[in-house]
């Protein structure tokens, strides 16, 4: 894969979801970025079109791992391209089992990788910027937090769109023993560690020298309580109606 | 009349070109509630409310995340929409706003359930164009997909808070003082909510 395609496609892939819809999800994405790599492997304007009609089937996956399978595929494109015509059908539906075993392995990699881990640890960097910024009256708290969210989330995510093409397409099948060399999954519980303590140390912080006035055991037990629910499967938005409801309560038992 | 004639429009699209990053543009993360509410907020002189509420509708929304067909409610409207209210000249009590918020974020998140659902006729447009030996127009696809979505979730958040606002203003003073201070408590202890939301999240794991 050459440079110019690697940058042609890295930029299609910003618009992975742009059509996304019920029945085939980012069929029409996928196909947009796969697309340049298409032309150059089928010069005639028929076979480039009977390709990408095969492309158009459903298609689903992480988005920031798309390129990767964009890789695989780009690659048995052009091995299919060089089969005998006696042999592309099998070749062709080879192609649609490995892309679509291939995108949902990889969304259960950039689930968990990116949403599961990266995210609610940038989350925390974000708070513990602004915390850090008010505490001790720095400039430009609120561009402080959203600009250090903004860079540790987006550099790893980068990389892996910039170079999933290229690595999807020198591995081929060996691609999930190789992706399992860079201990994605040790790396995603080294994210939620360091995460996890940075929100410990914010909220012990906020507890214990609340910027709003003296300790009060109310905010402990609400932090806990919602934990322990969180724990037992109630959704966030459930347990501020029960917040809500429990300062009803309360307002009842204690008219002002 | 410069609200809603400037200030409010001029959010509203914003907000609605920041939240196309959510799905179908980027994925930049420039549409999270923690980055969107701040910058809302900041650019009405609420930088701390802007914060308050990203954090607390990052929370809510932390979990889930947009995987497969799932449409979860969307954080980044509900919080922009809370700062608006609270912010803006309705100037509600953030302990009103945060509700009205959660609400306007279930209301776009079923908007986004019906333009997904008519989006399948682009796939069958490029399967058309595709089959008579003409090129996809993807320029044409993209911006009636993305743009669509764009206009569809600018004018709902310009409407929401320009219609709504005053009617939550005017509920909120009929409230009985208890709910009243029940919800004002449920606002104050948000942070905590919003804590052990994140600590379980990244406790857990996926």
């Amino acid at each position: 894969m050459d440079r110019e395609l690697q940058v042609r496609m890295f930029k299609r892939s910003f618009f992975m979801q742009a059509c996304w819809s019920f029945e085939r999800m980012q069929n029409l994405g996928f196909l947009y970025a796969l697309e340049p790599w298409l032309e150059r492997i089928y010069p005639d304007q028929d076979d480039r079109a009977a390709a990408a009609l095969r492309h158009l089937e459903f298609f689903n996956t992480q988005p920031y791992m798309a390129g990767l399978v964009l890789g695989v595929v780009g690659g048995l494109e052009e091995r299919l391209a060089k089969t005998p015509a006696a042999e592309r059908a099998a070749a062709q539906a080879r192609l649609s089992a490995v892309k679509k075993t291939l995108a949902s392995t990889l969304a259960a990699v950039g689930d968990s990788l990116f949403w599961g881990a990266l995210k609610p640890a940038c989350a925390a960097a974000a708070v513990a910027a602004w915390g850090l910024f008010w505490t001790l009256g720095l400039p430009h708290p609120v561009l402080a937090g959203c600009g250090l969210y903004l860079a540790l989330f987006n550099i790893p995510v980068l990389w892996v769109r910039w170079e999933g093409p290229r690595l999807g397409h020198a591995w081929q099948e060996r691609l999930p023993a190789e992706l399992a060399r860079y201990r994605w999954k040790e790396a995603a519980a080294a994210l939620r560690a360091a995460g996890l303590a940075l929100a410990g140390l914010c909220t012990a912080a906020a507890l214990l020298v609340p910027p709003w006035g003296a300790f009060s055991p109310w905010n402990l037990a609400v932090l806990a309580a919602c934990f322990a629910l969180k724990a037992r499967g109630l959704s966030a938005a459930n347990l501020y109606l029960g917040l809500a409801a429990a300062g009803t309560v309360l307002a009842l038992a204690r008219p002002a | 009349m410069g609200w809603y004639l400037w200030v409010l429009p001029a959010l509203s699209g914003l907000t609605a070109l920041l939240e196309t990053d959510g799905v179908y543009v980027g994925q930049w993360m420039l549409s999270r509630p923690v980055v969107a509410g701040p910058l809302v907020g900041a650019a009405l002189g609420a930088g701390f409310t802007g914060v308050a509420f990203g954090a607390v509708f990052e929370a809510l929304s932390l979990e889930a995340s947009p995987v497969g067909s799932f449409v979860p409610m969307n954080g980044t409207v509900g919080a922009v929409c809370a700062v608006l209210l609270c912010a803006g000249p309705e100037a509600l009590p953030p302990a009103a706003a945060l509700p009205a918020g959660l609400a306007l974020g279930l209301g776009v998140s079923a908007l986004e359930r019906l333009l997904r659902d008519r989006r399948a006729a682009l796939s069958q447009e490029a399967e058309r164009s595709l089959r008579s030996a003409r090129r996809v127009p993807w320029a044409g696809l993209l911006f009636r997909s993305v743009g669509t979505y764009a206009l569809a979730v600018a004018a709902f958040i310009y409407l929401s808070v320009a219609l709504l606002g005053p009617a939550v203003g005017g509920l909120w003073g009929a409230l009985p003082s208890a709910l009243q201070r029940g919800l004002m408590a449920a606002f104050d202890w948000s942070p905590w909510l919003a804590s052990a939301v994140l600590m379980h999240a990244l406790a857990r794991g996926r």
